[in-house]
């Protein structure tokens, strides 16, 4: 196993002119492992991808692979290209057959032909597209376009497979599948697995190693919550209205749209049908899954508003709280953090 | 016999004209959609421009170029096939690129980062884009042949209709007609109309063999 993190990241900088994509001071990607990239839409994974992929050259910065410094240029680039694979959001395949365009990375490799239609065959089956070789791409729905994309990735066994929102057009069914899939690739076949999800939950119970963007920008670990909204009300008092008009009062001071966390740490928990403070951010919902990390207990509360919260464990405890139980999450407008404001 | 002479040479000089700007202007249309240069814009609108090019004004300028007192006149090409292949290759040249670029230009953006994902060169991504314009570029090809199988005005100025040697479908229907001759011009036109089908099926077939 290669010591060196699979990709560090130093001082990287991508723009297009009159605006930063991404800055990020510095990152790594262990070797072997599955990461995941978590952010709303357009905080800048698809930019960081497509550098790691080697298909961009930032605009500043360095990127090492393996300890070594990138290419984006001449014969190395082509070398390392070919050890790293990215499966597009929404994956093009070429016109042809399944086969072909499984056979496509072990063409230009120069593969014997001998050796295609079982790696060919291989790949399919990881994905269950087993006997999909001879259909036409033009006949495939959305979700089994995206799993030929996978397999194509896979037929070509890369160090590095870079998955961006694999999950974004699956159906609901399936998404457990390929959840075991990403894990499969990385036992199985040893490889580095990086995915981007938007969904903070789906990227735990895949791999503790996640890395936030906002807006650019990695942000610290514990950026959960994260509401978007225009700020109304009185500047004293101001608040955003979230996803089914539900509001979230915020702390003074900020004008404009903004992007902001509650911490999961900041959060207090209740049983429902107490009394409680009308002031503060209260909002009744589900316990839909527990956790237990490190001495405490990482929830998840589905109701109108989802939240994820973490609790102490002797806290958790104290309140006897289960799986299924109805509980008001509270939380006051200092606790929330705005991660961007713009006018 | 005279008539099946006239459709060989035809044929013979437009396929060959077509196939020469093809080689040059498929590559050309293509590097000028995938490179950024200054003066692109400009480059494109000409190319649009000449699809408008009089076919006369080909035959005039080539007449020049090949007469006797002309630059090449030593080349002895003025009414013979291959000059007026030269003249059809100058008519098709700006049609097959400006087409080629607009076939390459439709082709999906992801193409050629997918393919460069899944390990392909410079090269092999290049090809890989051109494979996913192919219908594209077949087209542009046909139609460079539309325009030079159909055309008069260079085929009789740079050929000078010579019976058997340099008479084509269209300007033997330009000597019947002015013999008043209608009728024979009308079959004629048929008949030219059957060459270019019978190309376009051929196309068609070769298109449906390959999805």
């Amino acid at each position: 196993m290669n010591p060196n993190p699979a990709f560090r990241l130093l001082k990287i900088r991508q723009e297009i002119p009159g605006r930063t994509l991404l800055e990020v001071p510095e990152l790594e990607f262990p070797t072997g492992e599955v990461s995941a990239l978590v952010g709303p839409n357009g905080a800048g994974k698809t930019t960081l991808f497509r550098i790691l992929a080697l298909l961009d050259p930032p605009f500043a910065g360095a990127l090492e692979f393996m300890g070594e410094p990138a290419a984006f240029s001449g014969p190395r680039w082509l070398e390392l290209r070919r050890r790293i694979t990215l499966v597009h959001q929404t994956p093009f395949l070429f016109r042809g057959t399944v086969f072909q365009n499984l056979a496509f990375g072990l063409r230009v490799r120069g593969e014997p032909q001998a050796i295609w239609p079982p790696r060919v065959a291989e790949a399919l089956e990881l994905v269950d597209l087993g006997g999909f070789q001879d259909r036409f791409v033009i006949a495939l729905s959305g979700g089994e376009a995206q799993r030929v994309a996978i397999a194509r990735a896979l037929a070509v066994q890369p160090e590095v497979l870079l998955l961006d929102e694999p999950f974004a057009n699956v159906d609901a069914g399936r998404i457990s599948r390929l959840e075991a899939l990403i894990s499969e690739i990385n036992h199985r076949l040893g490889a580095t697995v990086i995915f981007s999800t938007h969904n903070l939950g789906q990227a735990f119970r895949l791999t503790s190693r996640v890395v936030t963007l906002v807006a650019g920008k990695v942000a610290e670990f514990g950026h959960e919550n994260i509401f978007s909204g225009t700020v109304e009300g009185e500047a004293a008092e101001p608040w955003i209205t979230v996803r089914g008009g539900w509001r979230i009062r915020i702390g003074p001071g900020v004008s404009g749209r903004v992007t902001c966390s509650v911490p999961p740490e900041a959060i207090a928990l209740r049983p429902a049908g107490g009394p409680g403070a009308s002031e503060c951010n209260c909002f009744e919902g589900e316990i839909t899954r527990m956790e237990c990390h490190n001495g405490r207990v990482r929830l998840r509360v589905d109701g109108p508003v989802s939240f994820r919260v973490v609790l102490p464990d002797q806290e958790f405890q104290r309140q006897g709280i289960r799986l299924g139980d109805r509980v008001v999450v509270s939380f006051t407008p200092a606790a929330v953090k705005i991660l961007e404001a713009k006018p | 016999m005279e008539l099946l002479g006239i459709i060989w040479v035809s044929l013979r000089i437009s396929l060959a004209a077509t196939t020469l700007a093809a080689l040059a202007s498929v590559p050309l249309g293509f590097w000028i959609a995938v490179r950024e240069f200054p003066g692109k814009r400009v480059v494109v609108v000409i190319l649009n421009t000449l699809f408008s090019l009089p076919t006369v004004v080909v035959g005039l300028f080539v007449y020049g170029l090949l007469s006797h007192s002309g630059p090449l006149g030593s080349l002895k090409l003025l009414y013979t096939p291959a000059g007026m292949t030269l003249g059809q290759w100058i008519l098709a040249t700006p049609v097959i690129t400006a087409l080629t670029y607009a076939a390459t230009k439709g082709v999906d953006e992801r193409v050629r980062p997918t393919a460069l994902t899944l390990g392909a060169d410079g090269w092999q991504a290049g090809l890989m884009v051109l494979r996913e314009a192919r219908y594209g570029l077949l087209a542009a090809v046909v139609a460079g042949f539309g325009r030079v199988i159909s055309e008069v005005g260079a085929a009789i100025m740079i050929g000078g209709n010579i019976r058997g040697y340099t008479r084509t479908i269209t300007t033997a229907i330009a000597l019947e007609t002015s013999k008043g001759e209608f009728q024979t011009g009308l079959i004629l036109g048929v008949i030219l109309l059957a060459v270019a089908l019978s190309v376009n099926l051929f196309v068609h077939a070769f298109l449906r063999a390959r999805p």
